[in-house]
């Protein structure tokens, strides 16, 4: 009884060192994983934001406009000028 | 002895902890410092974007940075001060004289985009750091001031939306802000068995309105052609759908730049279209015209003798040009724009009938139209009305409305009747659900019978106008011109008016009434001869855009 005792004793008071040092280390790992993530959300929250950005200047009326006269669309297409072509004649 | 040994020294081991313990709970106790690992924190939510109704973004948001120093982390005070001057350029003087290294934290800029925190992070010297923000993001510009208002700062710093929709939507924008309490490490790293409570941020509801970008920069670029070449002094005009009231597109000129809100004047915040009281002149006409139809004191048909001047009282009310037809019929009168006439047509209606009219039209009243700043244009009280105010409201004079709500009554005579609650927002989206807001119906005030019969007049206004314009061929157009003299210290100044336009297309069943005021024009005085043009140049550019064929 006392020899199963002097065995089982260390080895309870090892695995529990052993559990104890193991959830410390997961608790550290874990923590490192949430901020990890925080960091990434903020990232790709910013990122998004940014490319929301891209996207509406691509889009925009001004930018349209800005690129018109390199794809063709001058004055001369405006309603006005394709009803009296003889005022679309003199631009 | 061995295990004697043993135990004396875990027994002194014991009595040095309980004698440790007795000391720190009982004689001393220690109190921890609870922030010292135990970090709050608010989560701030994201503010609604607002979209067009094609869902083109109007507003949204950006990164944005706060610059701050902390003083007394400084090491090299003078190149520090070289490098961010250079990069955020401020006077490298100034900003030597704003760093107070006794304090421990001094804001320097906000406002900061990416690029400028990237190139100030490159500087790498010690008490810089940056506090993240957003601020809001309006891809077309300024198309949209007035309607959009701007976000500001309230009193405890925090962000509030001013004038518009911003404004009048602030709660649904700004959303709930969230609370993160978490226990931290001593670089930051949340203690995963300590504290960590979250309660998420509830983002802002995004606005999808019923504006269309490309009609509002229609109307946008040709006000302001319109300003120019006529010389006025300022200018509205608003495009709406009559069978619903949705806002279509809405616009006043001067505006501000909603980035630099800062740099204007109060002034330029007032949205005129829904804050600005007008007298309406000739563009009323139609409204008394169709109550007196629909009371069937009258029919389009019904002649009268414009014989000359008639005297109300002490005044004297004259045409226009001061000629004179004889026997014309109701038509006759809104294609003349005769004064005269309309003065007969009120006296046909009634005093009582008149302001019970103009109650039913909604005037005196808020509209509810859904922007923030919408001003309440006076109706006198009944007791309050002279003879001589029956005669002159009979042809728009002597009565303030805003323009939002002249576009509002005149839209009931054209959409069979319907007196509508203007509205800007079609939908409002959270992250769960969505809210559609329905068009709505306050009251009927003519019947379709009489809408019918005032929109063939006002079809035939347009078509047998004395003036003549540039109109889009093929298509049924209806309308009225107004000009409006300004009352200055109770006269009314002959030189300055209001001119303004208002019209439907395609008349049979209207897909849009635009409306256009020019405040003081001076090319010409005449509504006929300037916020006319207007129009058509705009009808023209919508008829394409909305891909009205002529047999319409």
């Amino acid at each position: 009884m006392r020899k199963i005792i002097n065995i089982t004793f260390p080895l309870m008071i090892g695995l529990l060192i052993f559990l104890n040092i193991f959830l410390f280390c997961s608790s550290l790992k874990l923590s490192d994983e949430i901020n990890n993530y925080e960091n990434k959300i903020n990232a790709l929250h910013r990122e998004n934001l940014i490319l929301d950005k891209k996207a509406s200047v691509l889009s925009s009326l001004k930018f349209a406009e800005s690129m018109a006269p390199f794809l063709g669309f001058t004055k001369k297409n405006i309603p006005a000028y394709l009803e009296k072509l003889n005022v679309a004649l003199k631009y | 002895m061995k295990i004697k040994l043993l135990f004396v020294l875990f027994l002194c081991f014991y009595l040095v902890i309980i004698g440790r313990l007795f000391f720190i709970q009982i004689l001393f106790p220690f109190k921890p410092d609870k922030d010292l690992y135990l970090k709050t924190a608010k989560l701030t939510p994201e503010r609604g974007k607002i979209y067009d109704v094609n869902k083109n973004p109007l507003v949204l948001n950006q990164n944005s940075y706060l610059l701050y120093l902390e003083p007394k982390k400084i090491t090299d005070k003078l190149k520090l001060t070289h490098l961010l001057s250079e990069s955020l350029g401020i006077k490298e003087a100034s900003l030597e004289a704003k760093i107070d290294q006794t304090k421990d934290y001094q804001v320097i800029s906000s406002g900061l985009t990416d690029d400028k925190k990237n190139e100030i992070e490159k500087i790498k010297l010690p008490g810089i750091g940056f506090e993240y923000q957003m601020r809001r993001l309006y891809p077309e510009a300024s198309l949209s001031a007035h309607l959009i208002g701007f976000v500001g700062k309230d009193n405890n710093n925090e962000d509030v939306g001013y004038f518009g929709l911003e404004g009048y939507y602030d709660k649904d924008l700004k959303g709930m802000p969230g609370f993160l309490e978490s226990e931290r490490d001593i670089i930051g790293r949340p203690i995963y068995i300590g504290i960590q409570n979250r309660v998420k941020a509830e983002n802002g509801r995004d606005l999808i309105l019923t504006i269309d970008k490309t009609v509002q920069e229609i109307v946008k670029r040709k006000l302001l052609t319109g300003i120019e070449k006529y010389r006025a002094k300022q200018g509205c005009i608003i495009v709406a759908n009559p069978y619903t009231m949705a806002i279509i597109a809405m616009n006043c000129l001067p505006d501000y730049d909603e980035e630099k809100y800062y740099q204007f004047s109060e002034n330029y915040f007032k949205n005129s279209a829904i804050s600005s009281a007008y007298e309406p002149g000739s563009i009323f006409k139609p409204l008394i015209m169709a109550a007196a139809i629909n009371e069937k004191k009258i029919e389009p048909d019904t002649l009268m003798n414009e014989e000359g001047p008639v005297t109300i009282g002490d005044y004297t009310i004259k045409t226009w040009n001061d000629k004179y037809e004889g026997k014309i019929s109701m038509t006759r009168i809104l294609e003349k724009s005769s004064n005269v006439g309309m003065v007969w047509v009120g006296e046909k209606l009634g005093n009582s009938k008149i302001y019970s009219y103009l109650k039913k039209y909604g005037f005196g009243k808020l509209t509810g139209i859904d922007l923030q700043g919408e001003a309440e244009a006076y109706l006198k009280p009944k007791n309050a009305w002279y003879p001589i105010d029956y005669s002159t409201v009979a042809f728009g004079q002597g009565i303030a409305t805003t323009p939002i709500q002249m576009i509002t009554a005149f839209s009931s005579l054209i959409n069979g009747g319907n007196l509508l609650k203007p509205y800007i927002v079609s939908k409002i989206v959270s992250e769960t659900k969505e809210n559609i807001i329905k068009p709505k119906i306050e009251k009927q005030i003519i019947t379709k019978e009489t809408s019918d019969l005032i929109k063939k007049m006002l079809v035939s206004t347009i078509d047998n106008a004395e003036a003549i314009w540039d109109k889009p061929k093929g298509i049924k157009i209806g309308g009225k011109t107004g000009t409006a003299q300004i009352a200055i210290a109770g006269h009314y100044d002959p030189s300055m008016t209001n001119a303004s336009f208002i019209g439907f297309l395609p008349a049979d069943k209207p897909k849009f009434i635009i409306l256009v005021i020019l405040e003081e024009p001076k090319s010409s005085p005449w509504g006929s001869e300037t916020a006319a043009p207007l129009f058509f140049e705009i009808a023209k550019e919508l008829i394409v855009y909305y891909n009205i064929s002529p047999s319409q």
